[in-house]
């Protein structure tokens, strides 16, 4: 029986193994177009005309095709304002939840100290919170604060990132302590330690969550829609859901919208693609 | 993409990676564009928001006369319709950057009724409309949704009378072959009769009507003589007229002898609906008219508008949906000023008048409907003096009962409609009024039950928050 | 005392998180809670009711159907979200597959686009008569899929949509997980059970899967968290409302509706704190079940 069986290995082995791998890339191949569908969709949507919108699910004729959407996208609203000020907004959170959160997880890892486990155990539980339950008293609090119906209310609320403090620390777990005593054996001060030593070390980490953060303020969409008041602050999101409503039937020109919104995005992952999968996966494979 | 690839491999050898310094770059960067051209920031004298771009475009139009007349300078805001209720009701609660003035959703307007009366966030008009005249210009029908306990919150911005806009170019054949005019479509009865005979062997639905929802369910009970709260703020609409009528609608939407048919309510499915004649009449309140003109203006000439067909001969031909008021706010400063910037805006007729002509919306002011801009023959209408139209119907439309919790309301008798429809076509009717009869019974006994649940305001311990200093 | 000392470094670090943290999350938080013990309406009117919103909740059928809906989602979501995205990691692992990193950026790609944009987008490829996803199963079931079909108007096809554009998010998010783990383990131990004579899907049972199991948690919990905090997909999609008999209602939205549409903060934060509740439980019941809190796994 077992030798039947080897034999069959040893003469057809390789055609079978052959013949899997191209069914299970036929699979992967029709399972990718459903995904990209969309996207595509959304790529010809922006560059078809309103007459169009409806006649081709995708591309139409190449000389049908037009860029006016686009041009009607900048002249009936600010629409290079919103992307200003969401690339502010954006930025400035991220850079500053980076430092935030790496400084907060090399802490966590590298440090032993009185109510570390706590600290730890209030992270995991406040990971859980739903936003909206903070909405109101936030609301109020801003206003307390005069932050309402600013940029620093976006962004202020918006620095604690607790699931970067987690991905640093799970990083930084990895961190040899050999190489932190000796950076303090040379005289570095604990904060050149983190900069010279640890940073460079979580630098897949960094890509990663650069990108999510980005993400994730890039996206954010209720909270701004309830701090903000005044169009000229708005953000992509909550101009291009305003754009729903007012150019109800504008269908071009909002996807020639939501295409520019998601493309910064885009450019960001291709510039950090090596860092990303890597830094991404560090904590979770570890944790 | 050599120079990308450059770039990218530049940024790598940095010793963090390229993403915190490019992104780092971008915040000064776009800081810098920002601070070149900063947001225009002034304290207007007034402060309006309103969330329709409709309305906040003719007003833009019609504000700098108002600030050189008064010597003041006043702020519309445009607030998307989604965020402008959570706005408002933050900043009513937080008694921050609460507006002067607000346009609020018909339904949606009272919830900033509840609570005790004396803290609603907007102002009792009833002195400044009495002693304006106002009070008589507006039907009075009108003024109801706006009205609790007796106080004016809002000034009504419309008054939405409803008719059927309908394909005249194939409709007309068709009651030619019954002999018949759409004069003769005056009650249910008969438009039902000639839509089975006649229209539905063709392949073609009478009417679109949306049954996911309740909105198109609501305008049959409001004409109805229905409503869903009575002026005593009681729950009625578990009333045997609810079930009757629901039981007189169903059947229009579902099961074999169904006369409308929905694609959607809103947007491309909607107008394509009608385009391709897939149904020959949408009920259409003033203010869906335009969006048809906008729309298709490829059906120009071919669109006429009749009257709603009365339940009995002789009865109500007309009923509404949608609608807008105007409120003051109590932290306005200067009320005054307020009031007049509302009848800038509301009862000026040369504004009204252009406005009409680009919204097709009836206003509130009955003085204004008799301006050449309601009378003017419109081709796209086959010539119907459009603002006659509806001006005609304006004092016939039914009175709604304001209520806090009347979106609630709605809710829980849209999911009733939505229910009772897919329950018809999936089981038939058999059974279907004690379904209707009981489905309504609970959502009412569930608003009752949310009205109990509320203290009364004016005993507990309610905590004053200070007015804040402007 | 110096400042740069290693005693003192950590609490240093930790301060302008810990500041940020306790002002705008922890007493905003502290704040809800009050709240919840209290029914608000309008500027400044609060009265205090004990438990009454918890009581209440209790008994509220909405409510109820929230958390149904919520469940509903979180469960298809995993139970299609994990398997689905790890066959498709399992696949993609396979040695000498041609246009692998395509492939996996193709799958990855969805995410990029954000849950705001994408249910922008969906709006219109949900839309009856010409929307794409219509089309797309139109065409497959060659035609007995009617093009008419109303997905976001219909209360049985609304929660298979949202399960449909979640999906679409993040099955490819997952998956880049998976296939990081999957690199992860030994090869030397899939060449001992191949001499053994372990099958593939024994191979897939006592290699794999243990080697993997940590992710396997991680990508859960994090999945279950942010499915009950679902709320701009389906309130975006179904244009600000529950959806046709409710059948969109999540417990985020329910809440969300309570606070900023009915105006009543108190009970919304009881929602809140109940959810909260929930949320705990749930993964504190995943991590317990999964053996993630056994002594060895920590830290």
């Amino acid at each position: 029986m077992k030798k039947k069986s080897m034999m069959r290995t040893a003469s057809g082995g390789f055609d079978r193994q052959a013949w899997t791998t191209v069914v299970i890339w036929l699979t992967l191949v029709s399972v990718a177009l459903i995904f990209l569908a969309p996207l595509v969709y959304l790529v010809a949507a922006s560059v078809k005309t309103m007459e169009d919108f409806h006649r081709y699910s995708f591309f139409p004729p190449i000389d049908r095709m037009t860029l006016s959407n686009f041009a009607s996208l900048f002249s009936q609203m600010d629409f290079g304002r919103f992307l200003l000020n969401s690339l502010f907004v954006t930025c400035t959170t991220v850079t500053l939840q980076l430092l935030m959160a790496s400084l907060g997880g090399y802490a966590l890892a590298c440090y032993r100290f009185r109510g570390q486990q706590g600290l730890m155990l209030l992270l995991l539980v406040s990971m859980m919170i739903p936003a909206p339950v903070m909405l109101a008293p936030l609301y109020e609090l801003l206003f307390h604060l005069r932050l309402i119906d600013t940029h620093a209310g976006l962004i202020v609320p918006g620095l604690v990132n607790v699931l970067g403090v987690f991905l640093f620390r799970q990083a930084m777990l990895n961190i040899p302590m050999d190489l932190v005593h000796a950076g303090r054996v040379d005289g570095a001060g604990e904060f050149g330690i983190y900069w010279h030593v640890a940073l460079p070390v979580v630098r897949p980490t960094i890509g990663a969550f650069t990108l999510i953060a980005f993400m994730g303020s890039w996206n954010s969409f209720l909270w701004p829609q309830v701090v903000l008041q005044s169009n000229e602050l708005f953000t992509l999101p909550i101009a291009l859901n305003q754009l729903v409503g007012l150019y109800n039937d504008d269908y071009g020109a909002l996807m020639a919208g939501t295409l520019l919104a998601v493309l910064p995005v885009v450019l960001l992952f291709f510039l950090l693609q090596r860092e990303f999968i890597s830094g991404l996966t560090e904590g979770a494979v570890k944790g | 993409m050599k120079c990308f690839q450059r770039l990218r491999d530049g940024l790598s050898d940095l010793p963090m990676g390229p993403a915190p310094l490019l992104v780092f770059v971008l915040a000064l960067l776009s800081a810098g564009l920002l601070s070149l051209s900063p947001p225009e920031r002034r304290e207007a004298d007034l402060v309006f928001w309103t969330f329709s771009p409709d309305h906040h475009n003719a007003y833009l139009r019609v504000v700098p006369a108002f600030e050189e007349a008064h010597g003041v300078s006043a702020d519309v805001l445009l607030v998307h319709g989604t965020a402008i209720n959570q706005r408002l009701s933050s900043a009513f609660w937080a008694q921050a950057n609460v507006p002067d003035m607000v346009e609020v959703e018909i339904t949606q307007s009272g919830q900033f009724f509840r609570g005790p009366i004396d803290q609603v966030g907007f102002r009792d008009l009833r002195p400044w409309l009495e002693t304006s005249g106002m009070l008589e210009r507006i039907p009075a029908n009108r003024l109801a949704p706006y009205t609790h306990q007796g106080r004016i919150f809002g000034i009504p911005h419309d008054v939405h009378p409803m008719m059927l806009a309908y394909r005249a170019d194939l409709l007309d054949p068709l009651l030619e072959q019954a002999g018949l005019t759409v004069d003769d479509l005056d009650t249910w009865d008969a438009y039902i009769a000639f839509a089975r005979e006649y229209v539905r062997p063709t392949g073609r639905y009478m009417l679109q009507l949306e049954d996911a929802a309740g909105y198109n369910f609501e305008p049959f009970l409001y004409q109805a003589g229905g409503d869903f709260f009575n002026a005593e703020g009681e729950v009625v609409f578990d009333h045997e007229l609810t079930v009757q009528i629901l039981m007189w609608w169903l059947p229009l939407v579902a099961g074999e002898d169904a006369i409308a048919v929905n694609f959607g309510s809103w947007g491309a499915p909607f107008f394509r609906g009608l385009e391709e004649g897939d149904y020959l009449m949408v009920v259409a309140p003033d203010w869906r008219t335009a969006g048809i003109e906008r729309n298709l203006p490829q059906l120009s000439g071919k669109m006429r508008l009749m009257p709603l067909p009365a339940f009995s001969p002789g009865e109500r031909r007309t009923s509404t949906w949608g609608g807008t008021m105007l409120g003051i706010t109590t932290a306005t400063p200067d009320p005054d000023l307020a009031f007049a910037f509302a009848m800038h805006l509301y009862a000026d007729l040369d504004i009204l008048e252009e406005k009409f002509r680009t919204t097709n919306i009836l206003p509130a002011d009955r003085t204004a409907w008799g301006r050449p801009a309601f009378q003017a023959e419109r081709p796209y209408w086959q010539g119907q003096r459009l603002g006659a139209e509806f001006a005609a119907l304006a004092d016939e439309i039914p009175v709604q009962v304001g209520h806090p919790f009347l979106q609630l309301a709605k809710d829980q008798v849209g999911n009733v409609v939505a229910a009772s429809v897919a329950r018809w076509r999936r089981q038939g009717p058999d059974g279907m009024e004690e379904f209707v009869r009981q489905r309504l019974y609970e959502a009412a006994e569930y608003v009752r039950l949310q009205l109990r649940r509320m203290p009364d305001w004016n005993a507990g311990r309610v905590v004053e928050i200070q007015e804040v200093q402007p | 005392m110096k400042l740069n000392a290693p005693k003192v470094a950590p609490y240093v670090f930790l301060t302008p998180f810990a500041v940020i943290f306790s002002v705008f999350i922890a007493w905003p938080l502290f704040r809800s809670l009050l709240l919840s013990f209290t029914i608000t309406s309008g500027p400044g009117a609060q009265v205090f009711v004990g438990t009454a919103n918890y009581r209440f909740l209790l008994q509220d059928p909405d409510f109820w159907i929230a958390v149904r809906n919520t469940f509903t989602f979180v469960l298809f979501s995993l139970l299609i979200q994990v398997p689905l995205s790890l066959g498709l990691a399992l696949f993609l692992n396979r040695k000498g597959l041609w246009m692998r990193n395509t492939l996996r950026f193709a799958f990855f790609s969805p995410h990029l686009m954000g849950l705001v944009f994408a249910s922008i987008l969906f709006t219109l490829l949900f839309a009856p008569r010409f929307g794409l996803v219509n089309e797309g199963l139109h065409t497959i079931t060659f035609g007995r899929w009617s093009m008419d079909t109303r997905w976001l108007s219909e209360a049985r096809r609304v929660m298979p949509a949202l399960v449909m554009v979640n999906l679409w998010l993040y099955v490819g998010y997952s998956m880049i997980y998976f296939l990081a783990a999957l690199q992860g383990v030994d090869p030397q131990l899939y060449e001992a059970a191949r001499v053994d004579g372990a099958g593939p899907l024994a191979r897939f049972l006592n290699v794999t899967l243990p080697g993997i199991r940590h992710v396997v948690i991680f990508v859960v919990v994090i999945s279950t968290i942010g499915g009950f905090q679902l709320f701009e997909l389906p309130w975006l999609l179904l244009s600000n409302t529950p959806g046709p008999e409710k059948s969109g209602l999540t417990i985020v939205m329910y809440l969300y509706q309570n606070g900023f549409v009915s105006g009543d903060l108190g009970y919304a934060s009881a929602i809140g704190w109940t959810l909260l509740f929930l949320v705990f439980c749930v993964s504190a019941l995943q991590l317990k079940l999964s053996g993630a809190l056994r002594k060895e796994n920590m830290a």
